[in-house]
């Protein structure tokens, strides 16, 4: 793989704080400094459970939310050698990545305005970032994505509700598409989808990504989708990464105790390999994010824990050729 | 195995504005003790209507057809007064919805939620009937439940929440469960935790069990038949290794081919195959084969309604690329 990576996310911290009577102020800590890199040109999953600050880490990535701490470096576009930081820009110094980083929501319902047509939608990012010479010629644009992304032209001036869930995610995937971006952040694109129209969403977001040279920052939560599109993946469990490796080296010799737990719990669609009553079970709940303890964050439900567990908090470590792990049975 | 359910030719329409539509028609299939029995499709498919029919839990607008014959141990459902059904419901037949959150009284604790489930069906005082509650508790591995059976459901996880359905559901030892989607809420670990569970209670009460999901590894997890469901009508039904070893449908050949196989290595992943288009909508199933317009092998017969073809040890589809296998 290419040797410096197209992002660079350095010790990324979304708090939020919490108002809690008389108690001393407390944080959720929904992200609690984060790295992660992604190369040009690859899909790198980020996966977890619910509440695990996977959403979180994409909208602060494009500022929906104002980032606790941390460095964000994109080298995309024409920004110099270094790459800039993103975080640091101000509002009119980072439109121009505002087009270049694009997202794609998870819920093709609430994420399209029902009071204006698809052509709306869409032009909109292309009148704000000053694209497409005359309307005549953001219309050709927009016909031209909406054949690309499998909806016909003609339907530029219907309405969200007149689309089935799958074409809603086909127009916000048009909606991202048209701007030319560098970084699609897809948060959880296929889980509202039927597996039918899953399947046609997944390979779209497969045949565009080769097409325009994309890169992908895949949130999900269903391992069998990630496995299939990502070339890499990092696995999050309460505002930390706890691993990170090569798709099928993440599989294949998963080395956190969360990571085995994670795998061994998914239902497999094949009768005869049946894991009921004889899988690895991951115990208890997912805490609670509010002030967690400075000590590995998975230690509760940790099958493999020791003292050292309780008192520390492990740091995100290679332990072999791009494999990345968060504990102390690997020190 | 003594044979519990059987549900013959279910039709259910519904009144409404556009008129009379019929989104399930034609379904017909039965369950013996212990036995599961997993309904799969896709949303719209029918599947949830199916398994609420069964215990009259529809809206009011809703009605069944004339030839519909739903039988519970020998008792003709739809002859039985409402009376009579509170009789059934939670007792012989309880069910376990897919949202825990708002499927349990948010004003009650959970111990009086589910001691209730023994006022009213084996008439219990109300401290021998919180006893067996917290012993119920304690058997779905709730911690503590001494504890909890004094909390709030807003107290409790999502997991947890599951839990307690599950422990109201079989709290009087029905003979038959039905579960609605009852992991699609939960994350994979505590859906795990949730399905391990079930089958563990499923063995020891040997419980009927009908898991409704749309859901293939849940369903491969946990079932020994399978009903594939399509626009209100079953297109295929088998065993659970027929199903998945040699599917016939072409709808259930497109289920399976769609889904991105966890089990084989991504350098070896192709191409997800898809199934062409959108499920229709019950105002407007299309005549004949309501697969046709998106079926890769329809020809001119599909545009006839093709019957259930029986093939070897209880496999059915119903395609007319199967007419003449009959055996």
């Amino acid at each position: 793989m290419k040797a410096s990576p197209m992002v660079e996310i350095k010790n990324l911290k979304k708090w939020f704080p919490m108002k809690s009577g008389f108690k001393s102020k407390s944080n959720l800590k929904a992200v609690d400094g984060v790295d992660l890199h992604i190369y040009g040109g690859e899909t790198l999953g980020l996966v977890g459970e619910s509440g695990c600050g996977k959403t979180t880490i994409g909208r602060t990535l494009i500022k929906i939310y104002e980032p606790t701490d941390g460095e964000f470096l994109y080298r995309g576009g024409d920004s110099s050698e270094g790459g800039v930081d993103i975080f640091s820009l101000s509002e009119s110094k980072m439109r121009p990545f505002r087009r270049e980083i694009q997202m794609v929501f998870q819920d093709p319902y609430a994420s399209l305005n029902p009071r204006i047509t698809v052509h709306d939608i869409i032009s909109e990012g292309l009148r704000v970032h000053s694209m497409g010479k005359s309307r005549e010629e953001r219309k050709s644009m927009i016909a031209g994505i909406l054949e690309k992304v499998g909806l016909r032209p003609e339907y530029m001036y219907r309405y969200p509700h007149e689309f089935s869930g799958g074409q809603r995610q086909r127009i916000g995937i048009a909606r991202s598409m048209i701007l030319n971006p560098g970084l699609v952040i897809c948060d959880e694109p296929v889980s509202a989808l039927d597996v039918s129209v899953q399947a046609q969403v997944i390979n779209l977001l497969e045949d565009l990504k080769h097409d325009f040279g994309l890169t992908y920052l895949f949130i999900a939560h269903d391992l069998a989708v990630v496995k299939h599109i990502c070339d890499r993946i990092s696995v999050m469990y309460l505002g930390r990464i706890v691993e990170t490796a090569e798709t099928d080296q993440l599989f294949d010799n998963p080395l956190h105790p969360y990571t085995s737990g994670l795998l061994s719990s998914i239902p497999v669609p094949n009768p005869h390999m049946r894991k009921i009553g004889k899988r690895e079970i991951v115990k208890g709940d997912i805490p609670s994010p509010v002030d967690p303890p400075e000590t590995c964050r998975f230690v509760k439900r940790c099958p493999r824990a020791f003292d050292r567990c309780c008192k520390e908090s492990p740091s995100l470590r290679e332990v072999s050729d791009g494999h990345f792990v968060s504990c102390f049975l690997y020190d | 195995m003594e044979r519990i359910l059987e549900v013959d030719n279910l039709e259910i329409s519904f009144r409404t504005q556009l008129g009379k539509i019929t989104p399930v028609d034609g379904v017909s299939f039965g369950l013996s003790r212990g036995e599961t029995l997993g309904i799969v499709g896709e949303s719209g498919c029918g599947k949830t209507i199916t398994a609420f029919s069964i215990i009259k839990l529809l809206p009011k607008n809703a009605f069944l057809g004339d030839n519909t014959k739903i039988t519970f141990r020998g008792r003709d459902i739809s002859t039985l007064s409402s009376e009579e059904l509170q009789k059934i419901r939670g007792k012989s037949i309880s069910m376990v919805f897919q949202e825990p959150m708002t499927s349990l009284n948010p004003l009650y604790t959970i111990g009086w939620q589910i001691s209730e489930v023994y006022r009213l069906h084996e008439g219990l005082d109300e401290d021998a009937a919180m006893k067996r509650s917290i012993e119920m508790l304690r058997l779905v591995g709730i911690p503590e439940p001494q504890k909890r059976v004094k909390e709030f459901p807003h107290q409790l996880s999502g997991g947890m929440r599951q839990r307690v359905m599950i422990a109201m559901a079989l709290a009087c030892s029905p003979e038959l469960l039905i579960a609605d989607e009852p992991t699609t809420a939960l994350d994979v670990t505590i859906q795990a935790q949730v399905l391990e569970l079930m089958n563990e209670l499923k063995n020891k009460f040997s419980t009927a069990t009908i898991i409704i999901t749309h859901d293939l590894g849940v369903i491969a997890e946990m079932c020994d038949r399978v009903l594939v469901m399509y626009a209100g009508q079953i297109v295929e039904s088998g065993d659970i290794f027929d199903i998945f070893d040699k599917p016939m449908h072409p709808y259930t050949k497109g289920l399976i081919n769609s889904i991105p196989k966890i089990e084989i290595s991504k350098k070896d992943q192709k191409k997800l195959s898809v199934i062409d288009g959108y499920v229709p909508h019950p105002s407007s199933f299309p005549d004949g084969c309501r697969f046709r317009p998106r079926c890769p092998t329809a020809f001119e017969k599909c545009l006839e309604k093709p019957p259930m073809i029986e093939s070897e040890g209880h496999h059915s589809v119903r395609c007319w690329l199967f007419e003449g296998d009959d055996m």
